[in-house]
């Protein structure tokens, strides 16, 4: 698109659109990548914003469940399911969860507990959304239905795809020029700079981005279940769960996870219904993310997280792929969240007669099977239905899954009262499109993933997020020469100006800021779960303001170097603050609380890193300027943020 | 590239006025957004039920055809904003929009009909 209307070459064109496609929507899909990024460590965030947790150390599995179990009996007895999520590498205490009889339907009626892994004591943690509301806000953003932000988030993502699409075809010498780069030149510079996290990372940034779109695929295009299902997704999503769930010996009867199921299922009362076709789409999602069993691959902390707070919006998901689509399209043929039964009439509903209590069989010997057959991941959660009656079952299921293909690990289902292992059914074999499908998404979930993985996936996420801040700050220089010409600064570059430092180093501070509120916002203060995530915005709002009334260059390094000295003093005021220390979390094995602090010093040093050499390069007198007086004053600050790399 | 982006055309040279540059990438955003859904949709429609047609499982039929339609809606930016015209951008997805929309119109009507 020339302005004068010449021919170009599918090159130019190209670049045309990968500068604007990449541009408009570029702030927004930086702070998905960003707190998308951050996500891969959820269950980690959750566990350092409840410093409460921090006092319960690893345990032998057996210890932690008998234990657990003792409580469930001594604080549920009447419960209809429990289930019991053994701490692992990315958990430190036990999450148990229980529905009590005639509880409210969705969501509400769930009740939570963590539990001590090695007494298996009741701890009494904060009110705060912890990482759920990063991990939400990337693909939900905030206070907004989150239909129209899936949309949106949506929209930006398939903006993403064409610029990566359009990138590529623009950038011709894309291998040999990976290896080039060329330090203080300026535009160049940040041209090299954009490239390199670009092709670094390349397959990876193509796969993020479209399984982002596959993850809202039936809320962004139902027309095929329109057409093949006369928009029937509740059929749809009974017959995909065929291909999509499985491994292992499923249950045939609604687990006790068809509750949490429910609960993602459910859109929250604060919210609007979803239609079916929208929620069928947000609830694979979820039930991929949570459907990854065991300590490595959790999600739905937030719900964990939110677990003490009245306010918080979001279901956790489904671990169980398949209960979680049974409830799913529970809630999609009624549309309001009341899908909580799983598949209705296998279970008495709450309220059923009571009925004689009969003891649970001794889960020692499941254990033990369950610890023979899975020798490397081991049981990530057990799931017990109908506790205390004669129709109790026992499901063990494996930490963590083996395969990109299936939801979650194996499951061994026992009866609850004679012991006895229950044969299971075999899972049907996935198609393709399955597979891809599967494949895509495990790897955007990070499903699969142990500690080095996730680890590689978290460091390919910082190179995408900062393959978006370069592309637009370069944005900014590549006009500069324009700039100078011209003698002055366009209303349109200024307004490019603030919103990068805003939007990549605000984002920063407001995230530091968020950690910061989480304990210094007193841990019994009611409502503190909103000065959380209000602080959060406010110390955005502030950086925006700061950004437009700093120069340019100026803004850039001191909000980086906040953000910097914000994120290393993260370490010191975790234990300052009833945590863990890493000098204690390390030597206790307690990786989710170590590993936070770790990720937090590394975000130090990459924001310390860019300030000091914005820093350096404003020392250096900024040679290459020459031109016109005026223009050139108001350019050097920019001229010297070229010339950095 | 810097001299698309620069907001104002060169003057020495004979230029489209400002006003007709912004209707043509108003024009071609309109081809890319909303015809690429079209075109989107109808892909994703139509195909569901041809593979069902093929004997591909429904399920998986639905959602092979959804994610190449997906794909059909970034060509179809890619297309929009990559032809010498803007007739051509539009014609080049409105007319397999079509071709697909009447694709699964008859296949839906053939299955009714069965």
């Amino acid at each position: 698109m020339r302005p004068d209307g010449r021919p170009e070459a599918l090159r130019q064109a190209m670049s045309w659109l990968h500068t604007w496609s990449g541009l408009l929507l570029g702030w927004l899909l930086y702070a998905v990548f960003f707190t998308g990024t951050l996500s891969y460590f959820l269950d980690e965030i959750n566990v350092w914003m409840k410093p409460e947790l921090h006092r319960s150390v690893p345990a032998a599995p057996e210890v932690s469940a008998e234990r657990a179990l003792q409580t469930m009996q001594r604080i549920a007895p009447d419960a209809t399911n429990w289930t019991i999520e053994l701490p692992g590498e990315r958990q430190v205490a036990v999450e148990a969860s229980w529905r009590e009889p005639g509880a409210a339907a969705g969501r509400a009626g769930i009740k939570r507990a963590e539990l001590d892994a090695t007494t298996g004591e009741k701890i009494d943690t904060r009110e705060t959304r912890g990482g759920g509301f990063l991990y939400r806000f990337h693909f939900e953003l905030y206070a907004m239905p989150r239909e129209w932000a899936r949309w949106i988030v949506g929209i930006a993502t398939m903006a993403m795809l064409v610029a990566i699409i359009s990138g590529v075809i623009t950038h011709k010498k894309i291998f040999t020029e990976f290896f080039t780069f060329r330090r203080g030149r300026g535009q160049r510079s940040w041209l090299d700079a954009h490239n390199a996290t670009a092709v670094l990372a390349l397959p990876f940034h193509f796969v993020i981005t479209a399984s982002g779109l596959l993850l809202l695929m039936f809320m962004l295009m139902p027309w095929g279940v329109q057409t093949a299902y006369d928009g029937n997704t509740q059929t749809f999503m009974a017959e995909r769960r065929g291909q999509m769930m499985g491994g292992g010996g499923p249950m045939q009867q609604p687990a006790p996870d068809a509750q949490k199921a429910e609960r993602a299922a459910g859109a929250p009362a604060a919210d609007a219904p979803q239609a079916a076709p929208q929620g069928g789409a947000m609830q694979a999602a979820r039930t991929d993310r949570a459907a990854r069993a065991g300590p490595p691959d959790r999600s739905g902390g937030d719900e964990r997280a939110g677990g003490n707070g009245g306010g918080e919006r979001d279901g956790r998901a489904p671990r169980a792929g398949r209960e979680g689509a049974a409830a799913r399209d529970g809630h999609s043929s009624r549309g309001d969240g009341a899908g909580d039964e799983g598949a209705p009439g296998r279970r008495p509903r709450g309220g059923a007669a009571p009925e004689e209590t009969t003891a649970l069989a001794d889960l020692r010997p499941m254990l033990a099977l369950a610890a023979q057959r899975w020798p490397e991941r081991g049981i990530g959660s057990i799931a017990v239905s109908q506790p205390g009656t004669a129709r109790a079952t026992i499901e063990l299921r494996e930490a963590g899954s083996g395969t990109l293909l299936r939801r979650g690990g194996e499951r061994l289902t026992f009866d609850g009262v004679t012991g006895a292992l229950r044969d299971p059914t075999p899972a049907a074999e996935p198609g393709l499109g399955s597979r891809i499908f599967s494949v895509f998404t495990a790897i955007h979930l990070g499903r699969f993933a142990g500690p080095a993985m996730r680890w590689l996936l978290f460091l390919a996420g910082v190179t995408g997020t900062l393959m978006v801040a370069t592309g637009l700050v370069l944005w900014v220089v590549k006009r500069l020469p324009d700039r100078r010409k011209l003698g002055y600064t366009p209303r349109g570059h200024r307004l490019v100006e603030v919103l990068n430092v805003g939007g990549i180093a605000g984002l920063s501070l407001a995230t530091a800021g968020y950690f910061w509120l989480n304990r210094l916002v007193p841990a019994s203060l009611a409502g503190r779960t909103d000065w959380e995530i209000h602080g959060f915005f406010i110390v955005w709002a502030l950086a925006l303001a700061h950004t437009a009334l700093r120069p340019h260059r100026r803004a850039w390094i001191e909000q980086l170097t906040l953000a910097a000295a914000m994120f290393a003093l993260l370490p010191l005021l975790n234990p300052l603050t009833g945590g863990s220390g890493l000098w204690r979390s390390l030597p206790a094995g307690q990786w989710p609380i170590a590993g936070f602090d770790l990720v937090m010093l590394a975000l130090a040093l990459v924001h310390g890193y860019a300030a000091r050499r914005l820093t350096k390069t404003a020392a250096a007198p900024a040679g290459r300027v020459h031109g016109q007086p005026a223009a050139a004053r108001a350019a050097v600050g920019d001229a010297a943020l070229a010339g950095d790399a | 590239m810097t001299s698309a982006a620069s907001p104002l055309p060169a003057a020495s040279r004979p230029a489209l006025p400002l006003a007709r540059y912004r209707w043509a990438v108003l024009s071609r955003s309109l081809a890319a957004i909303v015809g690429g859904y079209l075109l989107s949709a109808s892909v994703a429609g139509a195909l569901s039920l041809l593979l069902v047609k093929l004997g591909v499982a429904r399920a998986e039929a639905v959602l092979d055809a959804t994610m190449l339609a997906l794909l059909a809606q970034a060509v179809a930016a890619l297309w929009a904003f990559g032809c010498r015209s803007g007739a051509r951008a539009w014609a080049g997805i409105v007319l397999p929009a079509a071709a697909f929309a009447l694709l699964g119109w008859l296949l839906k009507a053939a299955g009714a009909a069965a």
